[in-house]
């Protein structure tokens, strides 16, 4: 009888227990991410998602809510990327999904997120169609324009170059970016008489650097992807290319770039969208801070794509935190993407606001040179950390 | 206008590329000449032969030539173990079901490679490699002149090897006739090991040169055996020699392209040449002389 009596107050006491534990646990907000962590783009989208755990991590410290992260593998594959999406807001119910990376990934993961009316941000993707969709869940932290205009600004005002030779891998943002900066020359009065488009793949890039040779550019402008840039500067190197400056525009002139290429990565010039010591001072707090914990963390210097993960995780979360995010039956997705439009804060990568299509309205990249191993950003003049060596190539150039 | 010395330029740039095409499909050509396996590990086997003398290059400041025996020594052991612990099962079933296995194999070791060597692009880089010689305004590197050297010392060494070599004719006995091979008393099995180890072998003296020429990476390994693939019926099955013309007129097109026309259609020279020898000559340029 007593022995009864004792497992029924035992019963009850783990059930009030059980209740009170619930109840008093800490809130969650269920954040999914999908990124390439194996296939031709895994390099970045592992930078990526480092990025994006450290801004959790830290939302969790800063607001005491837990994040719930759900990370998957979208394998560099656009139906992986819809799969994981899928995945992510049909299965696991997230709040927001961060993360992708490249236009043809991001492209059709952003119209299953927009199925699922979950909110979007991404900071791997600068296709202009993406946001002429005008899905009211889709967002971005980084755009093309404000690339363009940092190459070509460059080379105008920084350069004087008067003809320029453009070569571009025939992926989608990499054709729109270099179609961009064309124009924009052609209207600044600079000649681009070599416009050639080269497929992923290409290994053999003589003949068209011969062609930059034969016009006798001033600049070789490359908007390609690392393999593109180790084949151009190869290459250019074995013709001794007479060019005065090799420009890239995403992936160079990143630290493992300079690591994989020693001298050969020397004077070129790079577009970003963060290097330490560029932010704001604002927010030279939030830069050093973050930094500091991804070193402690993953013991290597973040890189602009780390920062990038670090920064959408960030702002999605305190949205979704406005959305009602941290009880559950109370979150709305509405409100969360009423609170990223409402947005207007300064963070590393300087003002930060997003437009009815979700593009982000103050956003400009930096252009970089490679100087004894560093990356030292000489354009625009107002973020400047040093002067630009020109004429300048690895090799013997002009 | 385009100059006599460009066009010079970009045909010598085009055989080049044509030699390297060759050496890098060299054992992808034999494994399907000999076994009619069609490796799809091929091309990471060759990655692991560019892993290996990254990684001499790194820990020990190893030339890449000089690290070629290792490197193949490397892909060879992993290519023994392929079809030691995998393919020898499979062997005597349906031929799909090789291509299926050894993509397996090559999932598995590209993400192998992800875990040991992280995503990051692995450059060769040794600077007097690098340094180009010129010939009256004509430049080549001294690093092309060496996977010349190696491609046409594979090629003859492997035609040599299959035409004077005791083992060499027992290979091509198997590959013509597997029953009377066994019958005459050649051990097909251990025949069949050693040719899909020889593959691995010549897959990996590939790796050093690529990542020298350009660079290694997880992801690379299937573009390799695409393009391999492709070379290998274009030259015609069981023709190693023709892998090497074969190569040079795949490279001379495509450059040609790219300096006459644009390098838009530089791939679709490729693939036109392949329909053509498939619609035209369907055993390839050279058919079959195993």
């Amino acid at each position: 009888m007593k022995r009864r009596m004792m497992s029924k107050v035992g019963c009850v006491g783990f059930v009030i227990g059980f209740w009170l534990g619930t109840g008093w646990a800490a809130p969650i907000i269920k954040l999914g991410a999908h990124a390439p962590q194996t296939g031709s783009l895994a390099k970045h989208g592992i930078e990526q998602i480092k990025g994006i755990r450290v801004g959790a991590e830290e939302f969790e410290k800063k607001h005491k809510i837990r994040v719930d992260l759900r990370v998957y593998d979208d394998e560099s594959d656009p139906q992986k990327a819809v799969a994981a999406v899928e995945k992510l807001a049909g299965m696991d119910k997230v709040y927001g999904i961060v993360g992708g990376y490249g236009s043809n990934l991001v492209g059709p993961a952003s119209e299953a997120a927009e199925r699922y009316d979950t909110p979007y941000l991404t900071t791997g993707a600068v296709d202009s169609k993406l946001s002429a969709k005008k899905f009211k869940n889709f967002f971005r932290l980084n755009n093309m324009p404000g690339y363009a205009a940092a190459q070509s600004g460059a080379i105008k005002d920084l350069l004087g170059a008067k003809k320029v030779g453009v070569l571009y891998n025939s992926l989608s943002a990499t054709t729109e970016i270099a179609e961009m900066v064309k124009d924009q020359l052609v209207n600044a009065g600079i000649g681009v008489p070599v416009f050639e488009k080269f497929e992923k793949g290409t290994t053999n890039y003589k003949p068209i650097l011969l062609k930059i040779k034969d016009a006798g550019c001033d600049v070789l402008l490359v908007e390609g992807y690392f393999p593109d840039y180790v084949g151009t500067i190869k290459d250019a190197k074995i013709l001794n290319l007479p060019v005065k400056a090799y420009m890239g525009a995403w992936g160079i002139g990143t630290p493992e770039f300079v690591r994989e290429l020693g001298s050969t990565s020397e004077y070129i010039y790079g577009t970003s969208i963060w290097e330490m010591g560029t932010a704001p001072k604002e927010a030279k707090s939030e830069e050093a801070e973050f930094v500091a914990v991804y070193k402690a963390k993953y013991r290597e210097e973040p890189s602009y794509i780390a920062m990038l993960g670090y920064l959408s995780a960030k702002y999605i979360l305190e949205a979704i935190d406005q959305g009602g995010g941290k009880s559950a039956g109370n979150y709305s997705p509405e409100k969360t993407r009423t609170a990223l439009r409402g947005m207007n804060t300064v963070g590393p990568l300087g003002r930060v606001a997003f437009d009815e299509r979700g593009e982000p309205k103050y956003f400009t990249a930096i252009l970089f040179q490679t100087q004894k191993g560093n990356q030292v950003v000489v354009y625009p003049k107002d973020r400047a950390m040093g002067t630009v060596q020109y004429p300048a190539v690895p090799w013997g150039g002009k | 206008m385009i100059s006599t010395t460009t066009i010079i330029q970009s045909i010598l740039s085009g055989l080049l590329e044509g030699v390297n095409y060759a050496l890098y499909c060299l054992g992808l050509a034999f494994v399907f000449g000999i076994m009619r396996i069609i490796n799809m590990a091929h091309g990471e086997f060759l990655v692991l032969g560019g892993y290996i003398a990254y990684w001499l290059l790194i820990k020990w400041g190893l030339n890449p030539l000089l690290s070629l025996p290792l490197a193949a020594a490397f892909a060879a052991g992993a290519s023994f173990l392929s079809y030691r612990v995998f393919l020898q099962r499979i062997r005597t079933t349906a031929e799909l079901n090789t291509l299926i296995l050894t993509f397996g194999i090559g999932i598995f070791l590209s993400n192998l490679y992800l875990q040991l060597w992280s995503a990051d692009l692995r450059n060769i880089g040794v600077h007097w490699m690098e340094n180009p010689l010129q010939f009256g305004g004509i430049y080549i590197s001294l690093g092309e002149i060496a996977t010349f050297a190696v491609s046409f010392a594979g090629v003859l060494v492997l035609h040599f090897f299959l035409r004077r070599s005791k083992m060499g004719k027992a290979i091509r006995i198997t590959a013509i006739d597997r029953d009377a091979a066994a019958l005459a008393g050649i051990d097909v099995e251990r025949i069949d090991l050693l040719a899909f180890s020889i593959g691995g072998l010549l897959a990996g003296l590939g790796g050093p040169l690529l990542g020298a020429l350009s660079f290694v990476s997880p992801g690379t390994g299937i573009a390799i055996t695409i393009k391999a693939f492709i070379l290998t019926v274009l030259a015609g099955v069981g023709s190693i020699p023709g892998l090497i013309v074969a190569g040079m007129i795949l490279g001379v097109g495509e450059a040609m392209t790219v300096t006459f026309i644009t390098s838009s259609y530089r791939e679709l020279f490729g693939f036109v040449l392949f329909l053509v020898i498939l619609l035209v000559r369907p055993s390839g340029l050279f058919g079959k002389r195993i």
